[in-house]
């Protein structure tokens, strides 16, 4: 039976397509402003992949924050409940799992078969989210793609306090003023969006193992000042950022 | 019998029927009726009766979308949306009908509320009703007492209006079978629509008590409605607990991830209408021999507490778990209005006691303005989680 799961986030949109066999075909694009269009459209080239047509999918789940526009969706489930089932199958016996996507950062504490124990989400300021790093990597003429190993390089972190985005990208501007190495105010920068999401994760048990999923886990900087503040070691799958996809895609088969 | 204005044979959903049947009635409080003749009060704990004997109509000022800022120049940004919306509403002229408005002392908001209506919405009477803090201490009764004696006699110096004991009797057995009724609705609360319970629950507080009574009546007495819960299959059932009904977005979002509201514990919801008393029935309150100031009083300090007061004998999560058990709730969602300090700190002693028991919880912070989207997304999840 062929399944697939679409995932219609705050700034990508992806989806992923399962056989009885396993994994055929992912794909990944930006959601843009028209999410029902960007659904078909990731849908179609992850289909394209696989070498399948629409007519040949039994069971379609739809998830993310875009997940009621999704054409055709025989069902909506939840981004959270989608990574959680998404980590557990990546990285089997996953107890924990933060989820770090443009918009919104959660902590889930998983049980058996990727059921969700318990969940924490960030409220709706963007501290904590991969809109915080897009804001200050632009604030700092930086491409997305260099932020988190300018962060490893960097020697020291320069201090940023705030975790309020807008008051965090003040912060930078004054330390840019006072002639700071920009290396480390992008270390600096690292270490404030770890500390929140550790802060807000902690409200949870966090319990090895720890799965990093969404797109702001293929920066390598958060992941491992994550790793520092929590203490624990946190693996980042290799299709982090389609978690939720696959999730998605799992449960329709389930 | 069926209210004259009601069919006695139905074409249309009785339980949409009776809701626009409420709202007409709202509607045509606030545009024909005398506009004298209407009370506004905030808090849980207005003795509404007292008003009601004295010819008035108590209706609570829910907060409404359309805020004009005038209330920012006097509170703080973080200040509730129950007193903010209020404050504005009054500073725009749009309460300038109501009568007087009453508040009971609960939160440090509210009591700060009270000196700046006084200030400056001069022209809407306030009364102030100091319930106390400590509802077991023994001076607790003698001092509501004196406060409710204060009060009936603010109303009579202030309005004119008489209010005598067996107006006030009479006004305490409407109530009496408001509350009956409502106890009814919530005792089959799963078995409506999460809109709809929100519907017929918040139009007690501002429908006028003698209507509603009809309708809901009326309602309950239909043999075709609301529909049995094995009609509704495994749909999740949640109690909520929180401040009020101020807002309806969380009970159509537990309504559009599937789920059925089985009861709550909101300060302004069920425990608003609990009549957890001795005598407390629609005949007990009507005896002629009975002080009925001390009646109200017995209640109000009976009543399941709010956060804002303290009661050892009266636990909240004690109340909570037994209600969790009594309407097989299957988990609890915490919304809390941003900044409410006294439903924080509850908050913490209420999840505990839930933990201890095994139910599941959720806690959502609520603002002015709705977060839908991620309120939604934050339910739904929850609700998968259930098993």
């Amino acid at each position: 039976m062929v399944t697939a799961g679409v995932d219609i986030g705050a700034i990508t949109a992806k989806a992923a397509v399962f056989d009885d066999e396993g994994l055929l075909a992912t794909a990944l694009i930006l959601a843009g402003y028209d999410r029902a269009a960007a659904a078909l459209q990731v849908l179609d080239r992850a289909l394209a992949q696989a070498g399948l047509a629409h007519e040949q999918i039994a069971r379609l789940v739809a998830t993310g924050y875009g997940r009621v526009q999704v054409a055709g969706a025989d069902r909506t489930v939840t981004e959270i409940t989608c990574h959680a089932r998404g980590a557990h199958h990546l990285c089997p016996g996953v107890h924990t799992v933060i989820d770090i996507g443009g918009q919104d950062s959660k902590g889930i504490a998983v049980g058996a078969a990727g059921k969700v124990l318990d969940f924490v989400m960030n409220d709706k300021c963007a501290a904590g989210t991969g809109r915080f790093l897009e804001v200050m990597a632009h604030a700092l003429e930086v491409d997305l793609v260099d932020f988190g190993q300018l962060a490893l390089a960097a020697p020291r972190r320069a201090r940023i306090s705030s975790t309020c985005t807008v008051f965090a990208e003040s912060e930078v501007i004054t330390h840019l003023a006072a002639g700071a190495d920009r290396g480390e105010i992008i270390a600096g920068i690292h270490g404030a969006i770890a500390a929140r999401v550790a802060t807000m994760v902690g409200r949870i048990p966090v319990r090895d193992r720890v799965v990093l999923t969404g797109g702001v886990a293929h920066n390598a900087g958060v992941a491992r000042m994550l790793e520092e503040k929590l203490g624990q070691p946190i693996t980042v799958p290799e299709h982090a950022q389609l978690a939720g996809a696959i999730g998605a895609a799992l449960i329709a088969r389930d | 019998m069926p209210p004259e204005t009601l069919p006695t044979s139905h074409t249309v959903d009785d339980v949409q029927f009776a809701i626009c049947n409420l709202q007409s009635a709202i509607c045509n409080l606030q545009s024909k009726g005398n506009p004298q003749s209407t009370f506004g009060f905030l808090t849980a704990y207005v003795p509404e009766e007292l008003f009601h004997a004295a010819g008035f109509t108590p209706v609570f000022i829910f907060h409404t979308p359309d805020d004009e800022g005038h209330a920012r120049a006097h509170l703080p940004g973080f200040t509730c949306w129950v007193a903010g919306s209020a404050l504005d509403q009054a500073l725009a002229g749009r309460l300038d009908g109501l009568a007087g408005m009453a508040l009971a002392q609960t939160c440090d908001t509210m009591q700060g509320l009270t000196d700046i209506w006084r200030r400056n919405v001069a022209h809407i009477p306030l009364f102030h009703f100091g319930m106390p803090l400590r509802l077991d201490s023994p001076s607790a009764r003698v001092y509501l007492l004196a406060e409710l004696r204060s009060l009936r006699e603010h109303i009579q110096a202030l309005t004119g209006r008489r209010v005598v004991d067996d107006a006030l009797r009479g006004s305490i057995a409407l109530y009496n079978r408001t509350r009956a009724l409502v106890r009814r609705l919530y005792a089959r609360a799963a078995d409506f629509a999460p809109p709809d319970l929100y519907a017929l629950v918040r139009a007690a507080f501002q429908t006028p008590k003698e209507t509603y009574n009809d309708h809901v009546a009326w309602l309950l007495e239909q043999p075709t409605i609301p529909p049995g819960r094995e009609a509704q299959g495994s749909s999740p059932r949640v109690l909520l607990v929180g401040c009020g009904l101020a807002d309806p977005v969380l009970f159509d979002v537990v309504a559009q991830a599937g789920g059925r509201v089985a009861g709550d514990l909101l300060d302004l919801g069920e425990r608003y209408f609990d009549a957890n008393v001795a005598g407390d029935s629609p005949q007990a309150h009507g005896q002629a021999d009975s002080d009925p100031l001390e009646t109200l009083a017995d209640r109000l300090l009976a009543l399941v507490p709010t956060p804002t007061k303290y009661h050892a004998q009266s636990s909240r999560a004690a109340h909570l778990l037994s209600l969790v058990r009594e309407r097989h709730a299957d988990g609890v969602i915490f919304a809390r209005q941003k900044f409410c300090d006294p439903h924080g700190f509850d908050y913490v002693l209420m999840a505990q006691a839930l933990d201890r028991a095994g139910v599941p919880h959720l806690l959502v912070e609520l603002e002015q303005a709705s977060q839908a989207g991620q309120l939604r997304t934050r339910v739904e999840a929850f609700m998968e989680m259930l098993p």
